[in-house]
């Protein structure tokens, strides 16, 4: 993001105290990978949260960027029957239509997009679909950032609550209800990401992986 | 030191509020389910409120704050005043005020030139353009964010100094000027 927020620059003691707050070295290189300039498009899909919003539009104590917020999950729960959740199972043209509908943005718009965990909730054929369908809003040299509990051992769990506290510091809390999680590793979401140009890893706490994705 | 004031001269407390409307946090703006403190709100802040039962076709526009417990179809224009979408309240259009909030459901953009307050269980789908945009995180929103600086009125330009009268005036009963209107004091008249 081109500008860095005056707090997160100063190294805002209190973010590093926060409970569950951790640093992100995906969050970091994503900031660090843009320069001072234009304003950017930013895509957050993990639903509404004010710090975020704070830390990305805001002109003076924020990045001043433009923002688009959807919570992934939300949409695709309103979307798909509860049959089809279940079972996933989908007749033909559903993921196409849930894909028209929920990414409906112009090609080669969006310069970030923060997916963080919620593609690990997704069954594979939709999570497949959104990842293509990413590619195609992001603008060339752009950014995709998320999150991969490596640890998944099939067992449902809640997605994070993801609250960038500043440039290098995030806050992850568990927000029920659970959910059904798909397992990932180093090598399938490399093949998820396959017709991105570089997938970039950063381990963290708790068998938490941080990939940058860059288009 | 703070001039707290002893206790057996505070007035009487009035009797508690009825709790806050689930759903509802911080100032707990009544729903439809409290009418007469709803009633009481819009007529001592001047306003106007749309009772859950009607529904409003066309464009709204106007200089008073309005509360809107029932259904708008149509952009709603108060560029000087507060909007408040309660609970049970619908807006289908564009809104345009000096700031907003929304308990209930909006499917329109909205410019405020303040804030644009999105309480948790509110339902949006829009763009949001203002100075302070307030997002709970159980609210559902949908769409763009752009935060813009808050427009600030342009301070007064001084006034000529105006010639001291050879002998003032005498008036044992007139306010002087500056104390017409204390900071948190009502204006009189």
């Amino acid at each position: 993001m081109s500008a860095i927020p005056p707090r997160a620059a100063a190294g805002l003691s209190g973010a590093a105290a926060a409970p569950d707050s951790r640093k992100s070295y995906g969050l970091q290189a994503l900031v660090n990978s843009f320069g001072a300039g234009r304003p950017l498009y930013v895509l957050d899909f993990g639903g509404p949260i004010q710090d975020n919003i704070n830390f990305i539009t805001d002109p003076v104590n924020g990045a001043g960027h433009r923002l688009y917020v959807d919570h992934l999950l939300h949409a695709y729960e309103y979307f798909f029957s509860a049959k089809e959740q279940e079972e996933a199972a989908f007749q033909p043209g559903r993921i196409e239509e849930f894909i028209a509908s929920m990414l409906d943005f112009p090609d080669q718009s969006a310069d970030v997009i923060l997916i963080w965990d919620r593609l690990q909730f997704l069954p594979p054929p939709v999570a497949e679909a959104v990842v293509a369908r990413l590619y195609q809003i992001l603008a060339p040299d752009s950014f995709v950032l998320a999150l991969f509990r490596t640890d998944s051992s099939g067992a449902d769990r809640a997605p994070y609550t993801c609250r960038i506290l500043d440039d290098h510091t995030l806050q992850l809390r568990e927000q029920p209800p659970l959910r059904r999680i798909q397992t990932f590793n180093p090598r399938t979401i490399q093949k998820l990401f396959q017709s991105y140009r570089e997938v970039k890893f950063f381990v963290s706490r708790e068998s938490l992986q941080e990939v940058l994705i860059k288009r | 030191m703070w001039n707290k004031p002893k206790k057996e001269d505070l007035p009487p407390r009035p009797a508690p509020a009825p709790a806050a409307v689930p759903g509802s946090a911080g100032e707990a703006i009544p729903t439809s389910a409290y009418p007469s403190r709803r009633a009481d709100e819009v007529a001592t802040r001047g306003g106007a409120l749309i009772g859950k039962s009607l529904i409003l076709s066309g464009k709204i526009s106007g200089r008073e704050d309005l509360i809107v417990d029932g259904r708008i179809e149509g952009d709603v224009d108060l560029p000087e005043n507060k909007l408040t979408v309660g609970a049970g309240g619908h807006v289908q259009g564009g809104i345009r005020a000096r700031e907003v909030v929304v308990y209930g459901t909006v499917h329109g953009n909205m410019e405020a030139a303040e804030k644009v307050e999105i309480r948790r269980n509110a339902r949006v789908l829009g763009d949001l353009r203002t100075a302070r945009p307030v997002i709970e995180e159980e609210a559902y929103f949908k769409g763009n964010i752009e935060t813009v600086r808050a427009e600030h009125p342009k301070p007064a330009a001084p006034r000529p100094a105006a010639p001291e009268p050879a002998v003032q005036p005498a008036l044992p009963n007139a306010v002087p000027a500056q104390a017409e209107a204390r900071p948190g004091e009502p204006r009189k008249g």
